[in-house]
């Protein structure tokens, strides 16, 4: 835990967040290549089986009113503990070995002894996945239109 | 009542061996995979994650394959293979303004804030069958969106210059609202958009649309028991969200031909990504699990407000999993003809709840109407003897066929039998009346 009380658990809280985040979002193939990086590293015992299940999505009235359930979406779970240090993996869709490496990146992100490394790694991760969202984005925006409306010219 | 067939056990593991057979077509031809079914019929796995009520494309890819291109059977696998799953609970609410639009239109305002991004649509081709597409060299440069034609598009694909907003006066910037960041000028290296607000923000602000309220209230919801009457509006959309678009597409069009008009002016329609978060309970904070396709719709419509309130515009809802458009827009012309509470007068069926949502799902609808295909040999049997007392008696008394024929479809009680429980399946309406 953080030393200077309620701020720096949101602060720590944010970077978990963001963390995870980075994990979920990320081809678990990469996620592959961190564990990979760590292979000499503690062994990791899992307190929680990947498991697969349903969350039902919500959506708001009108975009920003009242929740309503919209419809279901298949995520996956899971628990690891490296040198008793936590790993949250929640990832979408049936695949479990994502949600596992997930939890294992995640335990390591928050061990003292690899933060670190796994940091690094994960920044870059956020580059990758940031030139996808301009790449995305630039080819919405190419298709960006100006219409104008016709003056009658009977005035 | 249901009488129990048996044996055929033979017939059927062969007809389903043929079917697989059938299915597969000839070998000489490549089998499809999920990866291309996934990205190529992409429309068609959208419909049947958002029928299906489970966005799950890769489940979804397979049960087009599987279902041999029905997508009303695929959307019946997916919605059986949910049942073998455990639940985790439900997401945060979605932020829809965050999306990450692909597409993102609007009916009322040529200028608005994030602009208007017409994306990968169908929306002004000529419906002209591409010859070009059939023999698999990727269609006609126009369709594919290239005007200048090639794959040379592709080189400057990722740099594309938005075209200049040239926004005049600033309406958006009057009302307050967060411009477009880089609607201004081009640049390839601008920050993402992040949100792009919703329009109907705008006539929110003028306070001449009604507003939506977070109530905080649980939402209702139809997996978890049988939907009560009058719904909330909360359960209306998620009974739309996984209605047949078919059904909702004809609703929505009996509403604009009079059978319950309320005028749509589409504000806001969007295709993009957003993120599902959702709180783990021994984490105690949203987490992000990752991105889904969504599309949304927001119609502005004629007018509420009277006794004492201000007249304003009223608004309908829609969203879907995945790409589908006509579905969302629909489903946002149906939403709002379905809101009773704003007092309109029922003139037609598509303001008729009970009915919509009652017909609206189709594993639902075609279970109950393919069902009397099945053996129903000892009903008919019934029906078969029930008509031949009607006849006999009406020989016996010489009163001619007429009568008979009048009598058997006309509810009073024929001569003879009585039609009561004569009728041994009970579930035909016509025989109850």
């Amino acid at each position: 835990m953080e030393p200077d009380g309620a701020t720096g658990l949101a602060a720590a809280q944010e970077r978990r967040r963001e963390r995870m985040e980075t994990l979920s979002l990320s081809p678990p193939e990469e996620l592959e290549r961190i564990a990979s990086l760590f292979a000499g590293c503690p062994e990791p015992v899992t307190v929680r089986a990947a498991e697969t299940g349903l969350v039902m999505v919500r959506g708001r009235i009108a975009g920003h009113g009242a929740a309503f359930n919209l419809g279901e979406v298949l995520a996956s779970r899971c628990v690891v503990s490296v040198e008793g240090v936590l790993g949250f993996g929640y990832t979408l869709f049936p695949d479990e070995r994502h949600a596992y490496l997930a939890a294992l990146c995640d335990a390591l992100g928050g061990h003292r002894d690899y933060a670190g490394p796994v940091e690094r790694e994960l920044a870059a991760l956020r580059r990758r996945r940031a030139e996808t969202v301009s790449r995305d984005e630039a080819e919405a925006v190419g298709t960006r239109v100006e219409f104008f409306t016709m003056v009658r010219g009977d005035d | 009542m249901y009488v129990a067939v048996k044996g055929g056990a033979r017939a059927i593991e062969r007809a389903h061996g043929l079917l697989a057979l059938k299915r597969r077509g000839p070998e000489e031809v490549p089998e499809l995979g999920l990866a291309q079914i996934r990205s190529q019929l992409r429309l068609a796995v959208s419909r049947v994650m958002a029928e299906g009520s489970l966005y799950a494309p890769d489940l979804a890819a397979l049960a087009v394959k599987q279902a041999w291109g029905d997508l009303v059977e695929a959307v019946f696998l997916l919605r059986a293979a949910r049942t073998s799953f455990p639940s985790f609970g439900y997401s945060e609410p979605l932020d829809t303004a965050a999306m990450r639009v692909a597409r993102r239109i609007s009916g009322t305002w040529k200028d608005l804030p994030g602009g208007q991004i017409l994306g990968p649509t169908f929306d002004y081709t000529h419906r002209l069958l591409d010859p070009a597409l059939a023999g698999g060299g990727g269609g006609r440069a126009a369709d594919r969106g290239h005007p200048e034609g090639g794959p040379g598009a592709a080189a400057g694909r990722h740099a594309v210059p938005a075209p200049s907003a040239g926004r005049e006066g600033g309406a958006a910037g009057s009302a307050g609202i967060r411009a477009y960041p880089g609607s201004g000028r081009a640049e390839p290296e601008a920050p993402p958009p992040g949100a792009v607000p919703r329009a109907a923000l705008i006539l929110e602000r003028e306070g001449i649309l009604e507003t939506e309220e977070d109530t905080g209230r649980e939402p209702a919801d139809l997996t978890q028991g049988a939907p009560s009457f009058p719904a909330g509006r909360d359960l209306r959309l998620q009974g739309l969200a996984r209605a047949d678009e078919g059904f909702l597409l004809s609703l929505a069009y009996s509403t604009q031909r009079g059978f319950g008009s309320s005028h749509p002016f589409v504000a806001d329609l969007r295709v993009g990504l957003v993120k599902v978060e959702f709180t783990p309970p021994e984490l105690g904070f949203p987490v992000t699990l990752g991105e889904i396709e969504l599309t949304e719709c927001e119609t502005v419509n004629q007018f509420g407000g009277g006794s004492g309130a201000p007249a304003r515009f009223t608004r309908g809802y829609g969203l879907a999993f995945g790409n589908n458009e006509r579905k969302a827009l629909s489903m946002a012309m149906v939403e709002r003809a379905l809101r009773s509470e704003l007092g309109e007068l029922r003139k037609g069926p598509a303001q008729d709840e009970e009915f919509v949502l009652g017909h609206c799902d189709n594993v639902e609808a075609s279970g109950f109407v393919s069902h009397v295909k099945l053996p129903h040999y000892v009903d008919f049997q019934a029906e078969l003897g029930l008509l031949r007392d009607i006849r006999a008696a009406a020989s016996r008394g010489g009163a001619g066929g007429s009568r008979a024929r009048g009598d058997a479809s006309g509810g009073s009680a024929p001569p003879g039998p009585p039609a009561g429980g004569s009728h041994p399946g009970g579930h035909s309406p016509a025989k109850e009346g």
